[in-house]
């Protein structure tokens, strides 16, 4: 797909999130810049604790109550959501910018209807009559593949399996019509048969009302099928951002390669040798300027407690690393 | 040929169905039992509930695990597989059927033989959370199981506890810790370790690694084959991940609505599936490979219909290979090669 240079959807700037625990503050995520082209499916890979959700979190203006926007900004359609007030975010958030979560039946209210909870938003938001957002909500219904769409819109969240549950969830986000949705392990807990119906109906919900996507996973194999361009993050950094095929074919930062070879593929019957070496870094001891995969990588070098560069190794493909860096 | 290890066969176990829709809020925990919350897929089973009145979550299943082997069992969530667990080391009862341990029937142990089998045979729950006391230390884990078999038999127990956290690769100094001090990698080491500890021959796994990443996922299906080569054990292994399946199991049972359908060597059950579902649920695993052209077969809708009544194919109704002859032909596991055996009439028919 070709992306002119200014159609960046979504952009961050520099930014950090800062975590406050009892154990003292940590940097969740350490000054990241990231960019979601228009139109372009984008995916956000790390392991748990990288600081992927933190991310999302913070681009809706929903962080936790200890963790803040520590610096940098978070540019959507040219606005930065981070001077903007609950007010304003309320505008935001479900209109222009939609998160699914992981658990969504968790996220939806277990005492309402699925109906009720769909039909709100269109009356609340959309301002139509009690009576034409149900007879919305069902055709929205029908539209994410539920089927007796009517019967199921007067159900409750525990009449429906997991992956129901989620095309409520997605049927919701759409009443909207939103620029951006960011999904976050979207499928994590899905059995693979409704995990590839719910990104099937993703890819048809994009192509058909032109959504950007971000999507946040763990899952490698979720992103080769479903994005255009993928950020790897590790510990808080994002280490390196490049086209899809480039990111599996020829991975640069170290840590991509270990991740890329240490999962376990039903392709192949061999597990790899070079399984994830050690744990992810201790989140309180963290480097402060240094590479934060410095204890664990198997090229580390002397600069590496140094600030880290962004190497550009093309047009698409950065990485943030010392290693690819012209001897100065 | 070996004498299988565990042999089960014609096993059935049935669930009291909700009396309407509406009121069946409890059902996962009720198919779950106590032990564990499931993911079963409430949707497919209350309706079909509503029409039969009961719940066929394991119908008429049957199967050998040799000594020595690593059996997966795969399928959706709500097959079944993890009932036929529970039926196995006798945490729930079967309906009917039969379920020999060692050429011996445990269907009908009590007492003294049942705390002797179970000591034998053990199970690795399926999120290490819940099954961890919150109020125990990873000490006090490990001797319950000691404390309840009244092990070792000589020696101390604390050199025995000891000895688990080496053989899964935590440290002494997690023996202090609960289990909300230990990272996700560390709780599924400690339930291992618990199981370990009375020494067992067989050990049900059941979705070993499905609350870890992709990484310490790795970790541990490296540690459950090292253990098992180590200590002798036969395994079976519960799972919807295919790729946890392919790096652990000899040999996989692929069910649907509490039926085998389809019984092969890991790799060709993988490679060639026979089962319309075994080909549609390989088809759906994502592959990382941008490149790869996904050879995609789409089921039709949700899990809806009944478990097979004997009379008709229970996938007849979602089946992208189904003809009009399916929904009154009986489904049976019928061998179509060496090694493989595949319940669907149009397959071993040879028409498919």
């Amino acid at each position: 797909m070709m992306v002119d240079n200014n159609g960046k959807l979504l952009e961050l700037q520099n930014l950090s999130i800062c975590l406050d625990t009892q154990r003292g503050k940590v940097d969740v995520v350490d000054r990241i810049n990231f960019t979601v082209p228009r139109g372009v499916s984008v995916g956000l890979v790390g392991e748990s604790g990288s600081g992927k959700s933190m991310t999302a979190l913070a681009v809706m203006q929903l962080l936790p109550k200890a963790a803040s926007i520590a610096g940098g900004r978070i540019l959507f359609q040219g606005e930065d959501l981070t001077a903007k007030n609950d007010d304003e975010m309320q505008k935001v958030r479900g209109f222009k910018i939609s998160l699914i979560f992981q658990t969504s039946k968790t996220a939806l209210n277990p005492l309402m209807r699925v109906g009720d909870q769909i039909a709100r938003v269109y009356v609340q938001r959309l301002g139509l009559s009690k009576k034409d957002a149900w007879e919305k909500t069902v055709e929205l219904l029908g539209a994410v593949g539920i089927a007796q769409p009517d019967r199921r819109a007067r159900s409750f969240p525990h009449h429906l399996s997991g992956g129901m549950a989620q095309r409520v969830m997605i049927g919701m986000m759409l009443a909207c019509n939103p620029r951006l949705l960011i999904a976050d392990e979207p499928t994590t807990g899905l059995d693979v048969t409704t995990e590839a119906q719910i990104l099937d109906l993703i890819r048809d919900m994009r192509a058909e009302q032109g959504i950007t996507l971000m999507l946040i996973t763990h899952d490698l194999g979720l992103v080769a099928a479903n994005c255009e361009q993928v950020g790897v993050m590790h510990a808080g950094h994002i280490v390196e951002y490049s086209p899809v095929r480039a990111l599996f074919y020829d991975p640069k930062h170290p840590y991509t390669r270990m991740f890329l070879s240490s999962i376990p593929r039903p392709d192949r019957a061999e597990l790899s040798e070079s399984s994830m070496v050690g744990q992810a870094p201790d989140p309180y001891h963290l480097p402060t300027e240094g590479c934060r995969f410095i204890s664990r990588c198997p090229e580390r070098m002397e600069r590496c407690s140094q600030p880290v560069p962004w190497v550009k190794v093309d047009e698409e493909h950065q990485v943030f690393c010392h290693l690819y860096q012209e001897a100065a | 040929m070996t004498e299988p290890l565990v042999a089960v066969k014609d096993l059935t176990k049935t669930f009291e169905a909700p009396t309407a829709v509406g009121t069946s809020t409890s059902l996962a925990s009720r198919v779950g039992g106590f032990l564990e919350q499931t993911n079963v897929e409430e949707t497919g089973i209350e309706e079909a509930a509503v029409k039969e009145g009961v719940i066929r979550a394991v119908d008429d299943l049957d199967f050998n695990i040799l000594d020595g082997e690593i059996l997966g069992l795969v399928g959706e969530s709500g097959c079944g597989k993890s009932t036929v667990a529970r039926c196995m080391l006798r945490l729930i009862e079967p309906d009917r059927g039969e379920i020999r341990f060692d050429a011996r029937p445990i269907l009908d142990l009590n007492g003294k033989d049942l705390k002797a089998f179970r000591q034998q045979a053990q199970m690795v729950f399926q999120d290490p959370m819940a099954s961890l006391n919150p109020r125990f230390t990873v000490e006090k884990t490990l001797a319950e199981p000691l404390r309840v078999h009244n092990l070792p038999v000589n020696g101390s127990r604390k050199k025995r506890i000891l000895e688990l956290v080496d053989a899964v690769h935590l440290r002494k100094d997690h023996l202090n810790r609960y289990p909300h001090q230990l990272s996700g990698g560390e709780r599924q080491r400690t339930v291992i370790a618990r199981a370990l500890a009375t020494n067992p021959r067989f050990l049900i796994l059941d979705e070993p690694t499905s609350a870890l990443d992709a990484s310490a996922r790795v970790r541990i299906i490296k540690l459950l084959l090292e253990l098992k080569s180590r200590f002798d054990m036969t395994y079976l292994v519960i799972s919807h991940d295919i790729s946890i399946i392919r790096h652990m199991c000899d040999r996989v049972i692929v069910m649907y609505l509490g039926r085998a359908v389809e019984v092969a060597r890991t790799a060709e059950l993988i490679e060639t599936p026979r089962h319309p579902y075994t080909q549609a649920l390989m088809s759906a695993l994502p592959i990382p490979d941008p490149d790869y052209e996904s050879p995609r077969i789409r089921l039709r809708g949700e899990v809806m219909d009944m478990p097979g009544t004997g009379s008709r194919c229970s996938l007849a109704s979602r089946c992208h290979m189904a003809i009009e002859e399916c929904s009154h032909t009986p489904q049976e596991l019928a061998q179509i090669e060496e090694n493989r055996w595949v319940a669907c009439h149009r397959v071993s028919g040879g028409q498919i």
